[in-house]
């Protein structure tokens, strides 16, 4: 402390601390407290509160455990997150090494900026390019009836594959940088020694450069899988009335049934379940929290 | 050097092009003369014309805009005071709570941040509308302006600073006269950043708002929902032309910026 005293002087520096560390608690973690208080208490009409009504109870977790068909959009949700964290991991892993290894650094940063834009367009747009691509009268039908490989149009939005088109446009590059961050700070030569030695192009990758790119390849997916599960714009553009993702129903929750209680402790599990994946796929590729965070 | 195999040189082709298509498609469609959004109808520019004169969608932009201004210039105050906070106070007690509060928001799912914050305006009793959406957004990216501003930080000569002090420079005056302008291009692109996060937001806009705010994400998703009309493919495009500018100009400026720095660093080495 006595040397930020000596640099910034007592009053800038305690007036940085407080501000910003008053904000955060406000709106940071007084919020959540709130949220986990919600999700305890009863729905009550206004006249009722306080009364003998007004108690804590685990209904509202229990609203969830009860209902076959939210456990089943729940354990939905998560199978198609993973599935599109399996696609996104599969597409850029190839592509993360060509622009960290491959190409010139030079060009690489040109290549970046090229890749950014289109992370810089707003989730919502880019649901929506894919509404009016998969779209029944769409381009992409149109094509495929143009070189005639159908003779009648495809219903792409039915089921989760519009979803999961949707997912895999909206989030790849979250995938994409922290693996390249991790290829990129591998030493080349030891891709060459492994080459020189005789090791196969697939030998190299499994036993040199993956191993190497696990923290990153561990965010990425952990990145990918959050944005997916708590995504709300992707699920409700592209997806049809027999496809529904979680956030729908916290969302039905809080705007249709008005029930904020309920759809507190929905949005709890939700945070619960990203927990559990986050510290399992830390045990899976075996890294700790602070190469993640990297 | 490695070489381009082929293997390689369709990779990137293939991501590229996966990226842009969609994008490009929609800005092709919003020149459509047709009615409907999808089917092509011919050449026209029609929609342009027509979003200039759609007072909803006007009023919605002004309103999205005086937000991320608003927002955005609240976050970088804040999320640099927290940079320097982090980056310059060593180990102080409640610093691991402290990081943990400024990186939650990164990670947290949209629909968490924007759900708490709702029922903490709830149970305030506090009015929702334009300044309850400010506050969650500058609350959710003053995040991410920390941490670019923090890897700035990281990365810059303390020596500087403590030979101003030794000079007789007050603290304060090292600050804004020393450490400000070293870090300002940092500074600089947190502020767009924040600014281009909160003008995307959809998600904790619309749980925060309330009567009579609506921001210009909303609009587009209602309409998107409710039946569309190719203005909507107009003013898309419109967006996607301002987000692509900004960037543009943003990574010029980083880049200059970086090239003049260590210009200057290799004069100083060299003792000029």
């Amino acid at each position: 402390m006595q040397e930020l005293i000596r640099r910034y002087g007592i009053g800038l520096s305690v007036v940085m601390a407080a501000m910003t560390a008053f904000w955060l608690f406000a709106l940071v973690v007084i919020p959540n407290l709130v949220l986990f208080k919600f999700s305890f208490r009863v729905y009550l009409p206004v006249d009722q509160l306080g009364g003998p009504n007004d108690v804590y109870t685990l209904k509202n977790y229990l609203t969830f455990f009860t209902s076959p068909i939210h456990i089943n959009v729940f354990f939905t949700t998560i199978l198609y997150s993973s599935l599109v964290t399996g696609i996104c991991l599969m597409i850029t892993y190839p592509l993360a090494y060509v622009l960290a290894k491959v190409l010139k650094p030079t060009d690489t940063a040109t290549f970046f900026l090229i890749l950014l834009i289109p992370l810089w367009v707003s989730e919502i747009l880019r649901s929506f390019a894919w509404f009016i691509i998969l779209s029944n009268q769409g381009p992409l039908n149109a094509l495929l009836m143009g070189i005639g490989l159908i003779d009648k149009p495809i219903r792409w939005i039915s089921g989760y594959q519009s979803v999961i088109i949707g997912l895999v446009y909206a989030y790849i590059l979250f995938m994409l940088f922290p693996i390249y961050n991790a290829i990129s700070a591998l030493d080349t030569n030891q891709i060459e020694a492994s080459e020189d030695l005789g090791a196969s192009m697939w030998r190299t990758h499994w036993r040199v450069v993956i191993p190497h790119s696990k923290p990153g390849i561990a965010s990425g997916c952990v990145m990918v899988f959050m944005l997916c599960a708590g995504s709300v714009i992707v699920p409700s553009t592209l997806a049809s009335t027999s496809s529904r993702w979680f956030t729908e129903i916290i969302q039905q929750w809080m705007f249709e049934g008005l029930d904020w209680n309920v759809g507190s402790a929905y949005a709890f599990l939700l945070l619960a379940l990203c927990i559990v994946f986050v510290s399992l796929v830390m045990r899976l590729l075996n890294v700790r929290l602070v190469d993640i965070a990297k | 050097m490695r070489r381009l195999s082929i293997f390689n040189v369709v990779s990137l082709t293939i991501g590229f092009v996966f990226l842009y298509l969609p994008i490009i498609l929609l800005v092709i469609y919003s020149f459509n003369a047709g009615r409907s959004v999808a089917v092509w109808g011919g050449w026209s520019t029609k929609w342009y014309s027509s979003v200039f004169e759609n007072q909803q969608l006007l009023a919605a932009s002004w309103v999205t805009l005086k937000v991320g201004v608003l927002s955005a210039s609240v976050a970088t105050v804040l999320g640099t005071l927290s940079a320097l906070a982090l980056a310059r106070f060593g180990r102080f007690k409640g610093r691991t709570l402290f990081s943990a509060m400024v990186y939650a928001p990164l990670v947290m799912p949209e629909v968490i941040t924007g759900l708490s914050l709702l029922l903490l305006f709830v149970s305030l009793n506090i009015d929702r509308g334009f300044w309850t959406i400010v506050l969650s957004h500058i609350t959710f990216t003053m995040c991410f302006v920390a941490v670019v501003v923090q890897s700035r930080l990281s990365s810059f000569d303390r020596s500087i600073e403590e030979a101003a002090l030794d000079l007789g420079c007050t603290p304060f005056m090292t600050f804004f006269r020393i450490t400000l302008p070293i870090i300002l291009p940092a500074v600089i692109s947190g502020w767009m950043l924040a600014f281009t996060l909160s003008l995307d937001d959809f998600v904790i806009a619309s749980f925060t708002t309330g009567p009579g705010a609506t921001t210009l994400p909303m609009k587009i998703y209602s309409d998107v929902r409710l039946g569309i009309k190719p203005e909507i493919n107009a003013i898309c495009s419109l967006m996607i032309a301002v987000v692509t500018v900004t960037v543009m100009i943003a990574s010029v400026m980083t880049k200059r910026q970086e090239v003049e720095r260590e210009r200057a660093e290799r004069l100083a080495v060299a003792g000029r």
